[in-house]
């Protein structure tokens, strides 16, 4: 064993390992972990239209009790292997029931919504079938290296689409490689984790992603990052954390069409309802 | 220069035994003028240096030689010795005296090894198709292969990496110091004809499969990438405790140290920051991977600019030519790339190399071929504007030198 050292033992920074974290992950309700946020398509003289429905799948719960702090490896960890058992219930056509396009993810979900066949009287504590009963693609947040191996089950929307992190990026051939497969297993891809920052020093051009995700910040407003971001195609930019108006006219006047945030979330519920529902 | 002539270049300026080394030299420049103009050669090899020791004397030896003869008189044929005793001869097709030859060699064989040893010790190659078998054997009789004793795959561990797994891995890392498992790699500048290697500064690495091996045996890193990532960080806040160390941080060198962002954060180096001798500051340059930087921008921002104002210098490490188009250095703030050789970079000539070479820096002294392993890569490195070179070759021919 090479390791002997004279330093004195130190504490270990992480929280004791209670059961096994992956166990506990595995045991969480899927419904409570995964936020569901409606993208819309704005286009000037058109009505607004649901472009995606965006899933982001996080291991809050378990992060609250552990007190883990959100952006930490750890926290990650977790996050990930909840996106990958999303990925899992989206993908069986077993968690399709009834006649209507309705996912049930897994038991927790047909034990907690007692939705028959889309009649509307969703409950609360199933906003995730709900979600899934629209009529847009779904937009999914998964771990870099993802292989989407299969089309999901008919009836949850038309294309999906694989929303894969920056890091998966880091050799552009590779992501190449991991999007040309999802393709072929009838998804998009996505590249997420854009922002003014990011946008300041990278040239995310070259990847070949059919979207690019971008985060909406003031700083967005800035020399750098808005040279970065004209080298991408308007039509391709998916712009999130739109909260304020300002937000949304600014990324209008650059051609962008597909946008999300607090402001969309609560504009939709009423689309939901009546899709051609009116948005000033 | 072109291709040909570097290559040459590389091995004159590596070789410096004179026994054999114009001859092996010569015969890699043949190799190459018959792939650049097609023209058809045979060769013939035996490999006197595979013999089993039995072989390599006596009368055996005698009847080899014998057999080998007419390829060292014949007007049609060209004959070379190489450095570590093989012997090499080419002939314009139809090669009928490397063919008699090779069945007098193979005759003389037969009564005493085995086929598959015959095999192995007379090969009959064919020009331009199989320079990279010939061009092989030349860089192995100068000691320039790459070591054939690739560390095997290790047998994959059964179990994916559990948070539980690392947290005993914290633990056994806590009481470990990491600082003997630094290897230290120069980097050497190396001009095309301009002699020996010079050895500028170091690269401090530690070989993470190997203490991952010793302290998670069961478990595979790879499985969990964010596990991986936080146990890197343990390993980065061990080796730089262990640089802290008095008889440690009097040993450094101007150096570059591939860390995790997170561990620039750390109370480990802020003490390193402390400690670090006034004449090394602004000569270490601290390494973040591409995939580092994107899984944290804005940490790895923030770090940059806290490492900047304390005069590091900031390296972009690459294993991928691609990666450059997507974090061009100089706008993400790095004052040197260093670039991983292997088998995926693009050949010379080709539209991707030309991207390559745009977006490297245009200046020698932050641009570093690492990992280089044979001569090729310093051909194929030269060509591209590299003169900084670190790897196992390297080291071969400062400790030879």
């Amino acid at each position: 064993m090479p390791f002997l050292s004279a330093m004195p033992p130190r504490r270990a920074a992480t929280p004791p390992a209670i059961p096994s974290l992956e166990a506990q992950v595995a045991g969480l309700d899927l419904l409570r972990c995964v936020s569901r946020r409606r993208l819309l398509h704005l286009e000037p003289g058109a009505e607004p239209c649901l472009a995606f429905m965006h899933l982001q799948a996080a291991a809050e719960v378990l992060r609250d009790a552990l007190d883990l702090s959100p952006g930490s490896d750890l926290s990650r960890h977790l996050d990930e292997a909840i996106a990958l058992r999303l990925l899992e219930a989206l993908s069986d056509p077993a968690t399709v029931i009834g006649a209507g396009p309705l996912a049930a993810l897994g038991a927790s979900v047909t034990a907690t919504a007692k939705l028959s066949g889309g009649s509307g009287s969703a409950e609360v504590s199933a906003p995730l079938g709900a979600s899934l009963n629209a009529e847009a693609p779904l937009l999914v947040e998964l771990p870099a290296r993802t292989v989407v191996a299969g089309a999901l089950p008919c009836g949850l929307g038309a294309t999906p689409v694989a929303a894969l992190p920056l890091a998966s990026a880091a050799d552009p051939m590779a992501f190449a490689a991991v999007a040309a497969q999802a393709r072929l297993a009838g998804w998009g891809v996505a590249l997420c984790g854009l922002t003014a920052n990011t946008l300041g020093w990278l040239r995310p051009h070259p990847i070949a992603a059919d979207w690019f995700i971008l985060h909406w910040s003031e700083a967005l407003r800035g020399g750098a990052a808005l040279a970065g971001l004209r080298q991408l195609d308007p039509a391709r930019i998916i712009l999130t954390g739109c909260d304020t108006d300002a937000a949304l006219d600014w990324g209008r006047s650059l051609q962008i069409r597909v946008f999300g945030g607090r402001w969309s979330d609560n504009a939709a519920t009423s689309l939901s309802a009546s899709p051609a529902g009116a948005i000033a | 220069m072109s291709a040909l002539q570097s290559e040459r270049a590389v091995l004159n300026a590596l070789v410096h035994s004179p026994l054999g080394t114009s001859e092996a030299v010569e015969l890699a420049a043949l190799v190459r003028d018959t792939v650049a103009s097609g023209v058809e050669r045979e060769v013939l090899v035996l490999r006197l240096s595979v013999l089993p020791p039995a072989l390599r004397r006596g009368h055996h030896r005698r009847l080899l030689e014998a057999a080998w003869a007419p390829l060292r008189t014949s007007a049609r044929s060209r004959c070379f010795d190489l450095p570590n005793g093989d012997l090499c001869a080419v002939e314009a097709p139809p090669a009928h005296l490397v063919a008699q030859v090779r069945d007098l060699l193979l005759g003389a064989l037969d009564a005493d090894a085995a086929p598959e040893i015959a095999a192995l010790v007379i090969r009959h190659l064919r020009l331009p198709a199989e320079a990279a078998v010939v061009i092989a054997a030349i860089e192995e009789a100068l000691g320039l292969a790459a070591r054939s004793e690739a560390p095997a795959p290790p047998a994959a561990p059964a179990q994916g990496f559990t948070a539980a797994a690392l947290f005993s891995a914290e633990k056994a890392l806590a009481m470990a110091d990491l600082s003997p498992m630094l290897r230290a790699f120069w980097a050497c500048r190396l001009d095309p004809g301009g002699g020996a290697p010079v050895p500028l500064w170091q690269e401090r690495r530690i070989d993470f499969a190997a203490v991952c091996g010793a302290i998670l045996p069961a478990h595979d890193p790879a499985s969990a990438p964010w596990l991986r990532r936080q146990l890197r960080q343990a390993m980065d806040r061990r080796i730089l405790a262990g640089l802290s160390r008095p008889d440690a941080i009097g040993d450094l060198h101007a150096s570059l140290l591939p860390l995790g962002i997170g561990a620039v954060g750390s109370t480990e180096f802020q003490k390193f920051d402390a400690l670090l001798p006034a004449l090394l500051r602004g000569r270490i340059a601290i390494g973040f991977t591409a995939e580092e930087v994107l899984s944290d921008p804005d940490g790895f921002v923030a770090a940059r600019e806290h490492l900047r104002a304390r005069r590091y210098r900031v390296a972009l490490e690459v294993r991928a030519a691609a990666s450059l188009a997507l974090i061009p250095w100089e706008a993400a703030g790095f004052d040197l790339v260093r670039l991983a050789w292997g088998e995926g970079l693009p050949a010379l000539g080709t539209p991707e190399a030309r991207a390559l070479a745009d977006a490297l820096p245009h200046a020698a002294d932050r641009m570093l071929l690492a990992e280089v392993d044979r001569p090729a890569a310093i051909a194929w490195g030269w060509e591209m504007g590299f003169r900084l070179f670190s790897g196992r070759l390297m080291e071969r021919r400062r400790l030879a030198s």
